[in-house]
């Protein structure tokens, strides 16, 4: 099962209330075969700009995140459940990801572009694409083939 | 130009142009013709071209010539035709002709040679293949060794994968421990926000403004 | 005319002083190893071109996130809001940001991740970021401006 993030904006709430909604998501993605690794707790904060959801407008809100395992069929079920929870005002899932060895390329970015590799890979692509032509210094005094 | 055309066009010029004095002219009377996609004109569409009679005798020397033309054309096709036949038949020339027996003779010397260069063939191909098999057969030694390496390598990463995860698995959070887990969440506001300056100094914290504060 | 000399004469110091820090001990190096090679090989003929590096070859270029080997994350919106415009929000090009491209890429991806999470305004800065400090100058792009 891979890991997946859930990052979750909540209504300003009272902290009870608070509490039984993450338990809500919590339980929801136990019910749904998953396993809980990590809460997270970004704090309560203005929000960025006014956010109309469920028919309340928000200004303030509490960021959380859940990291969970679980199978990615049951990805859209947990979505649409969030969805229709009214306390929830933003829910997005994003997959855990490993870092990956990788090397900077920024030094043949900055290369001229003659020296670049997909601008040689652009003129060879011209190059490809031009019709054969007839050389006029070719030792004949007159175009051989017909015009 | 059109205009001109149209000036031009007139009986009188038309037979002035028709002598050949005026090349220009001529240019503009072949133009202003009918062009070929327009239908026949109205006056023209029940003319019945006439046709020129024959006379019986006229006919009858037509056909005669032309019965005449066509019977000596055939005479000289036929006499060169044969004349080919009879080259190929008795000439000589691009080959040599032999007796029967000079002919079975030369038959079994070549079926001879012929039966030494595949003995020849045969051998150089058993090397040949006796080679690729021992390649083949080491390569695919090499493959399954690779293989078995391979497999290794994965189960070993899968188990420690797994060693991992248990080691994790006593900081999941069960449907046991969920009421604490969330107080503490809660109690424990995350900040991870820092800010990165050319020296690659972090400043850490969201509020944080410079180094020393 | 004077002028012109006088700045060609300031150019050829520069080069001199920057040079002769890098380079100097590089080629005494390559020098001396070559002077003993060619006594026993190439004694005959001594006019040859050696064969050394380029002396002049410049060190690799990295941007500032590979150089420190950081990974934007969508969270950590104080590092993403470096890479926006304090005047209308938007995200920097790579020709301001100096970073390599695959790095521009996950500054991008992340931003818009926090802004979809509500984390990050999407048209102007945050103002607790306002005072962090400038990693380029967006008047002095890498490459010129498209307009």
């Amino acid at each position: 099962m891979p890991s997946y993030e859930l990052a979750l904006v909540l209504r300003q709430l009272p902290r009870p209330e608070l509490i039984s909604v993450i338990k809500r998501t919590a339980e929801a993605i136990f019910d749904k075969g998953g396993i809980i690794r990590k809460f997270e707790n970004l704090g309560t904060r203005a929000l960025p700009f006014k956010v109309s959801e469920h028919g309340v407008v928000h200004r303030e809100a509490t960021h959380f995140t859940i990291t969970f395992d679980t199978a990615p069929t049951k990805l859209s079920d947990l979505k649409e459940e969030f969805g229709r929870d009214i306390d929830i005002i933003r829910r997005y899932i994003f997959k855990v990801e490993e870092p990956e060895d990788y090397e900077c390329t920024l030094h043949e970015e900055m290369l001229p572009p003659a020296y670049r590799k997909d601008v040689q890979e652009l003129i060879d692509i011209a190059k490809r694409k031009q019709k054969p032509k007839y050389n006029y210094n070719s030792g004949l005094d007159y175009y051989p083939f017909q015009k | 130009m059109l205009r001109a055309g149209c000036q031009l066009f007139n009986p009188s010029t038309v037979a002035a142009a028709k002598t050949g004095s005026n090349n220009f002219a001529l240019e503009f009377v072949r133009w202003r013709r009918k062009p070929r996609w327009l239908p026949v004109a109205k006056s023209k569409v029940f003319r019945v071209p006439e046709r020129k009679k024959q006379s019986e005798e006229e006919r009858t020397e037509l056909m005669r010539l032309h019965n005449n033309y066509k019977t000596q054309l055939r005479s000289v096709r036929q006499y060169l035709r044969e004349e080919v036949v009879r080259q190929q038949e008795t000439s000589t020339a691009d080959h040599i002709v032999f007796t029967p027996e000079q002919e079975e003779a030369e038959f079994q010397r070549c079926l001879e040679v012929n039966a030494a260069w595949n003995a020849q063939i045969a051998k150089e191909r058993e090397v040949r293949l006796a080679k690729e098999r021992e390649e083949k057969v080491a390569y695919i030694q090499e493959r399954i060794e690779a293989g078995k390496l391979r497999a290794e390598e994965q189960r070993e990463r899968a188990d420690q994968r797994i060693r991992h995860e248990i080691e994790q698995s006593k900081t999941f959070i069960t449907r046991d421990n969920l009421d604490a887990a969330i107080e503490t969440a809660l109690a424990n506001p995350v900040d991870h926000n820092y800010a990165l300056d050319l020296e690659g100094n972090m400043l850490r914290g969201r509020t944080t403004q410079s180094l020393t504060s | 005319m004077f002028k012109l000399t006088r700045i060609l004469a300031r150019n050829a110091t520069v080069a001199n002083l920057t040079g002769a820090r890098n380079l100097r001990p590089r080629l005494y190096a390559n020098a001396a190893a070559l002077n003993e090679k060619e006594q026993t090989l190439t004694a005959a003929n001594p006019d040859e071109p050696i064969d050394i590096a380029n002396p002049y070859k410049k060190d690799r270029q990295l941007c500032i996130l590979c150089k420190h080997n950081i990974t934007p994350h969508y969270k950590n919106v104080k590092l993403l809001s470096q890479f926006q415009s304090p005047y209308t929000g938007r995200i920097y090009g790579r020709h301001i940001t100096g970073l390599c491209k695959r790095k521009q890429e996950d500054v991008e991806k992340a931003i818009l991740r926090a802004q979809h999470c509500l984390m990050m305004p999407g048209h102007h800065k945050d103002l607790d970021f306002l005072h962090d400090p400038k990693l380029f100058d967006p008047e002095k792009p890498v490459r010129p401006h498209k307009y």
